[in-house]
């Protein structure tokens, strides 16, 4: 066999995250590679520090403090590479959700062509699409020149022209843009990303020489049937760490000691999920961080990756974008408890005013759970919908069958509360079929998203299942009978001490089998009146099965869910799960 | 694990250095080490400027690189309406091509020329007032003074300058409609609560210069941002008081001019709004520096159970503590009177002094 190939043993990964900067350890442990401990500090992106270097190393500190590693020189740098047992690290990596999310204009050909694609590209990152130039706008050279001078775009991306297709048309569209990039100063410019037909790459950079810098990545709309993001992604997201390395103080050093390995967060989350479904080509994968900047979900299918990052659903200062509508009516569907509207209104309004606050009181819990699930149910409909862009058929409000489902983000993170972080993962994702759920505490997926590109070997074997909290295994039976009805047969038996569970599950229910962590066990699967758990109708199924935090849940409310309309029937139904699930 | 808070400052003395700029090149107006008043221009810009691209070659008829030698104007160069930009040689068949506005020629390329508009500038004014310690290149200056400070929660994006006059006779006051008289005419008011949109519309009809309000639902926030004078909240959305170190801070302050910078809350670049009273330093300040909590800071908590109310730091825990709700945070002891003390996670409290 042959010897692994490492480039770098131990690893520091520094996660900038909008509210909290981690700092990650993994080392080699009994000859394999491990998550070691985690440090953690407020993120100083802002006032008064407007230095993210200040948070990095409070982080780092406070890792030293628990490894009793020391990991910083006098001079306050990190040690690389290790210069002794029990001193520095081989390596470092740096993912980053913190800073603005960025202001992107958008310049294509045909609107639902070229300009699709490049709206879920801008999709993929957290950015702010504050415009669109394209062929049928009518406005004149004049006053797009003046619109982009007044916004001051951070990005432009410049999509068009399949493979030998249009290029004199995308070279009209461009003026306003040269001309504007002449006018603005130098620190001002903004990125540029061309992702349109590559017969025009080289005029594209001759025509922006001077001014800007340009990137130039593959065809995001290669053919009319055609979509390829994720290739003009990994481009993007190299535009978006030289924007930030600009943008937000001492994120260039943080970088220099990474080796220039510095992306986004959901670039790093993407590469690892991307990795991790090639493992079962059946199923895909779901990774979801609901953080205070945006909400993110990449999921992949046998290496196909949908990248999706929302800024606006971010829980912090956008509070989940819940302010520009009437926030109670938004968050109705998803209150577990009786609430005054003035009450639910004033906590979302003031939530961007202190977006690192923690919910105390037993109504705040259900209001930031409410507009956890609002958020990520928002995210999942829209990332559903750009999964499907190329489809005729309509996008499905469900998602399809995936394998495991890893979630993290302080809102599911910071709870002790297990139940309450499943039931809000379920609701707002609304997973098919037979999921495992996951609890990612220290966001190391995006962590080792990025550590594989220095050291893949590390990415590897580290990501295991003791990385990360095992919260259910969760099945969804489907059916269209009518509420109250059993739909599926359940029996579950302990392998060790042989005790068996059985019992109905009725449609509208929620049911909990537990089987401690640790412990295995067999669970048959018998569905009723064609109800189908992802095998299809009326399959029935037996699994050898592993313990977990909440055992075996079956979620038979349905798909999209079922809450009741009236207010006190659907609470009520809330307090019933949250019970189930031991709350 | 950190046991850095945020802090929102309530400090009875302080030196403030204040960035007063456009987010866009514009021009300076005042000097490094000139003393401005609130009413200064230290800056002015043309926000939304507006260009037309002349097509010299066409309006000539002639090919651009032979339009580009018969331009009679240069980038930089001021035009005013009718001003010739270019002419074909000749007498009698002789083509004048002018100005259609009066403008600036930003670019000269190809036959065509780029005039940007010419528009009254937007003022920027100083607001607070004080010595200009840097200039911002084209953007803007630093402000430096000393005074009081009492930073907020929520503004709706104005900002002025007056004399504080305080109608609220305490913290938790609804301020009404009727308490408003044109006797208060170009003051800043201090109130406790209000509830009811139409303190906003009294409040401009009487010219009202701000409001300061502890609080008001957030249904009134639209109209507040429609409101034609500054209107800051100390404590945020809701129906609560004003927290008892601002009031009573502003309650004494009745007749003393201050800055209201009203613009609302910016995570990503961390600034508050606020109101400054300047004040002479008897000696040398340093503007507060960001800190780790500590026993005995002063604070003010941001969310419930306790919103608003004030409390002093006992110990700040090692570990994260584990609530009621199940959520683990780092938190810190805090008391509230003698016989009042609770713990509360350390991102719900702001350090206020």
């Amino acid at each position: 066999m042959a010897a692994i190939e490492t480039t770098s043993d131990s690893l520091l990964a520094l996660d900038i995250g909008a509210i909290t900067t981690r700092a990650l350890f993994f080392d080699v442990v009994n000859g394999r590679y491990r998550f070691v401990a985690a440090g953690s500090a407020p993120t100083t992106a802002s006032a008064p520090y407007h230095n993210v270097l200040e948070g990095a190393h409070m982080a780092i500190d406070d890792l030293q403090r628990i490894t009793g590693r020391r990991l910083l020189a006098d001079d306050s740098t990190v040690i690389i590479p290790a210069a002794s047992p029990g001193e520095g690290v081989d390596g470092m990596v740096t993912t980053l959700s913190a800073g603005a999310p960025v202001k992107a204009i958008i310049i294509g050909l045909l609107e639902d062509v070229s300009v699709a694609s490049a709206r879920r590209l801008v999709e993929s990152i957290p950015a702010r699409l504050v415009d669109t130039f394209t062929l049928s706008d009518r406005r004149g050279v004049e006053t797009r020149l003046d619109t982009l001078l007044r916004l001051r775009p951070h990005l432009v991306i410049v999509t068009g022209g399949t493979e030998q297709g249009a290029s004199a048309s995308i070279s009209r569209l461009l003026e306003p843009l040269r001309l504007a990039l002449r006018l603005m100063p130098q620190e001002e410019r903004p990125q540029i990303v061309f992702a349109g037909n590559s017969a025009l790459q080289e005029r594209i950079s001759a025509i922006f020489e001077d001014t800007a810098q340009v990137w130039l990545a593959p065809n995001v709309r290669p053919a009319l049937d055609e979509e390829q993001i994720v290739a003009a992604h990994t481009i993007l997201a190299r535009a978006l760490r030289e924007h930030y390395i600009h943008s937000l103080n001492g994120l260039g050093e943080l970088d220099t000691w990474s080796g220039g390995v510095t992306m986004p967060s959901v670039t790093a989350q993407g590469r690892m999920v991307r990795f991790l479904s090639l493992d079962d080509p059946s199923k895909g994968v779901l990774s979801m961080d609901l953080g205070a900047s945006s909400a993110t979900l990449t999921a992949a299918f046998q290496g196909h990756l949908y990248p999706a990052a929302y800024a606006d659903l971010g829980l912090g200062p956008q509070a989940a974008g819940l302010t520009r509508g009437d926030p109670y009516a938004l968050l109705l569907p998803w209150l577990t408890l009786p609430l005054e509207a003035d009450a639910v209104r004033d906590y979302v309004f003031n939530k961007p005013l202190q977006p690192a606050s923690i919910p105390l009181t037993a109504e705040e819990t259900a209001i930031e759970y409410a507009m956890a699930r609002y958020a990520l149910r928002q995210a999942t409909l829209r990332m559903l919908h750009g999964m499907y862009a190329q489809n005729e058929r309509r996008a499905p409000e469900s998602l399809p069958p995936v394998e495991p489902i890893i979630v993290t983000g302080s809102v599911f993170t910071q709870t002790a509360n297990l139940g309450r972080t499943l039931l809000t993962a379920l609701d707002g994702l609304q997973p098919t079929g037979i999921t495992t759920i996951l609890l990612d505490r220290y966001n190391l997926t995006t962590a080792l998203g990025a550590a594989a590109s220095l050291n893949p070997t590390l990415a590897v074997q580290a990501m295991d299942s003791t990385m990360f909290i095992r919260l259910a295994l969760v099945v969804t039976p489907l059916s269209t009978a009518r509420l109250g009805t059993p739909i599926l047969k359940v029996q579950l038996t302990d392998n060790e001490s042989g005790e068996t569970i059985k019992g109905d599950v009725k449609q509208g229910g929620l049911a909990v089998l537990p089987l401690a962590p640790g412990r295995r066990g067999t669970l048959r699967l018998q569905p009723l009146y064609r109800t189908d758990i992802g095998l299809g109708a009326g399959h029935k199924a037996a699994y050898e099965v592993s313990g977990s935090a909440l055992g075996i849940v079956i979620d038979a409310r349905g798909r999209p869910l079922h809450l009741h309309k009236d207010m006190a029937r659907r609470q009520e139904m809330y307090k019933k799960w949250l019970w189930h699930l031991g709350h | 694990m950190s046991g850095l808070a945020t802090a929102s400052y309530i400090l009875p003395l302080t030196l403030i250095r204040r960035e007063r700029a456009f987010p866009i090149q514009g021009r300076v107006m005042v000097r490094q080490g000139e003393t401005v008043n609130p009413q200064t221009v230290v800056a002015e810009a043309d926000l939304a400027p507006e260009h037309i691209l002349l097509n010299v070659a066409a309006a000539l008829g002639v090919p651009p690189q032979k339009a580009a030698s018969l331009l009679q104007c240069q980038e930089g160069e001021r035009l005013t309406e009718g001003d010739v930009i270019a002419e074909t040689p000749g007498k009698l068949f002789r083509k004048t091509f002018r100005a259609p506005v009066s403008g600036t020629v930003v670019m000269l390329q190809g036959g065509k020329v780029l005039l940007r508009k010419d528009k009254d500038p937007i003022p920027l004014r100083a607001i607070y007032p004080g010595t200009v310690v840097d200039i911002l290149d084209d953007r803007g200056v630093v402000i430096e003074n000393t005074g009081a400070l009492v930073q907020a929660a929520w503004g709706n994006g104005r900002s002025t300058y007056g004399v504080v006059r305080v109608v609220s006779e305490s913290a938790d006051a609804v301020l009404t409609s009727d308490r408003l008289d044109v006797s208060l005419r170009g003051a800043i008011l201090v109130g406790g609560r209000c509830l009811e949109e139409d303190v906003f519309v009294t409040a401009g009809e009487i010219s009202l210069r701000g409001l300061i309000l502890g609080s008001m639902p957030s249904r009134l926030a639209g109209a507040a941002r429609k409101a034609p004078l500054p209107i800051l909240l100390t404590d945020g959305f809701g129906n609560l008081p004003m927290n008892a170190a601002a009031f009573e801070f502003l309650s004494t302050s009745d007749g003393r001019e201050a800055s209201v910078n009203a613009h609302p809350y910016n995570f990503y670049r961390g600034t508050r709004p606020e109101v400054f009273l300047p004040l002479p330093s008897p000696g040398k300040l340093m503007p507060p520096m960001p800190r780790e909590l500590s026993p005995d800071d002063m604070v003010k908590v941001v969310t419930a159970p306790y919103q608003g109310q004030i409390g002093y730091v006992v110990r700040v825990l090692s570990e994260p503590h584990k609530f009621s709700n199940g959520i683990r945070a780092a938190a810190a002891v805090i008391r509230f009177s003698e016989d009042k003390q609770t713990i509360i996670p350390i991102a719900n409290l702001q350090i206020i002094r």
